[in-house]
């Protein structure tokens, strides 16, 4: 585990993501598209084992594990069903606390985004912590916290990257994040691979 | 490193549970909603007595969650039903009342200035 200062490498992670992606194309879709219309179907409460869901195949596919998933594999997310709704469920109230500053005229809305990023960033490893290493998913939390701090701002950067290439599809009526999230998933286990390394095998 | 789980079969109680969980918050249906509940509770005890046989353990706790919040949701949109039938018909009559109220008080304003004008002119 590194909790030290980390080579964030943009173009080999996001060219690795990408090739991740465009080997399972067809996977990655129909599994997106069960993951978003089941996670808004529900009000957001099978958000957190849907994700978890992309997480595991991404993971996999990052690991070069046989036999690849397939599209049915987003509901291994259910193995982690009652940390990553935690994980969700908790950071999501908080977010909705804070987004209360948003009242204050003028520079209200800044500060929401402002801490919104930087949540965003600091829990970036968060659901591949559960997943990964079937951790709680409060100590996955402060881990990428102590991950993500020295490395702030490169990991910011790649983030902000992944998220762009993520939710492009959104310009196509929103019906094209269905297409490009996976590329996101694929890019930030990549990283995740890379930062905290491969596990023993237990 | 191994991330797969090699697992038990899932219990069909607990897909039962997840799907009939995911159909009630769609519908908003309480026939849904209690079958949800049952089956979820039946899947955790099966998996909990028997972990070799049977897993399934996240999909029957969504599959509950899902059907509590199903529950509570119609509960408080029944309660928010009644108090708004209750409600509602009393603004009605109070918006109705309004003008005539309002003619009442400028009949009587009226009397008041028509008394005053024949005290006046005495």
């Amino acid at each position: 585990m590194t909790e030290g200062k980390v080579d964030v490498k943009f173009g080999e992670w996001i060219q690795q993501g990408w090739e991740l992606y465009k080997a399972n194309i067809g996977v990655w879709i129909v599994a997106s598209l069960l993951a978003i219309v089941i996670s808004v179907a529900t009000l957001g409460i099978l958000s957190g084992p849907m994700m978890a869901g992309l997480v595991w195949m991404a993971l996999v596919l990052v690991d070069r594990k046989e036999p690849k998933p397939q599209m049915g594999d987003v509901f291994k997310g259910f193995d982690y069903f009652l940390q990553s709704f935690l994980f969700f469920l908790v950071w999501g109230v908080i977010m909705l606390a804070i987004s209360v500053v948003s009242l204050i005229p003028c520079v209200g809305t800044l500060v929401v985004i402002v801490v919104s990023i930087v949540l965003h960033t600091a829990l970036m490893f968060g659901l591949f912590l559960i997943v990964d290493k079937k951790m709680e998913f409060w100590p996955a939390s402060m881990l990428s916290l102590n991950v993500v701090k020295p490395n702030f701002f490169p990991f910011l950067g790649l983030l902000v990257v992944a998220m762009l290439i993520g939710h492009v599809g959104a310009i196509a009526c929103g019906i094209g994040v269905i297409v490009t999230m996976p590329i996101a998933v694929c890019i930030l286990a990549v990283a995740y691979r890379n930062v905290f390394g491969v596990q023993a095998a237990a | 490193m191994n991330t797969v789980q090699d697992q038990s079969p899932i219990t069909p109680l607990a897909i039962w549970a997840l799907i009939l969980g995911i159909a009630s918050l769609v519908f908003c249906c309480l026939p849904l909603a209690i079958p949800a509940i049952i089956c979820g509770h039946l899947a955790r005890s099966r998996i909990e007595q028997t972990p070799a046989a049977a897993s399934g353990r996240g999909m029957a706790m969504a599959g509950l969650i899902m059907g509590y919040v199903s529950v509570v949701a119609l509960i408080l949109a029944c309660i928010l039903g009644i108090i708004t039938a209750m409600t509602i018909p009393a603004i009605i009559k109070m918006w109705s009342d309004t003008p005539r109220n309002e003619c009442r008080g400028n009949s009587g304003q009226c009397q008041v200035a028509i008394t005053n004008q024949q005290g006046g002119g005495l």
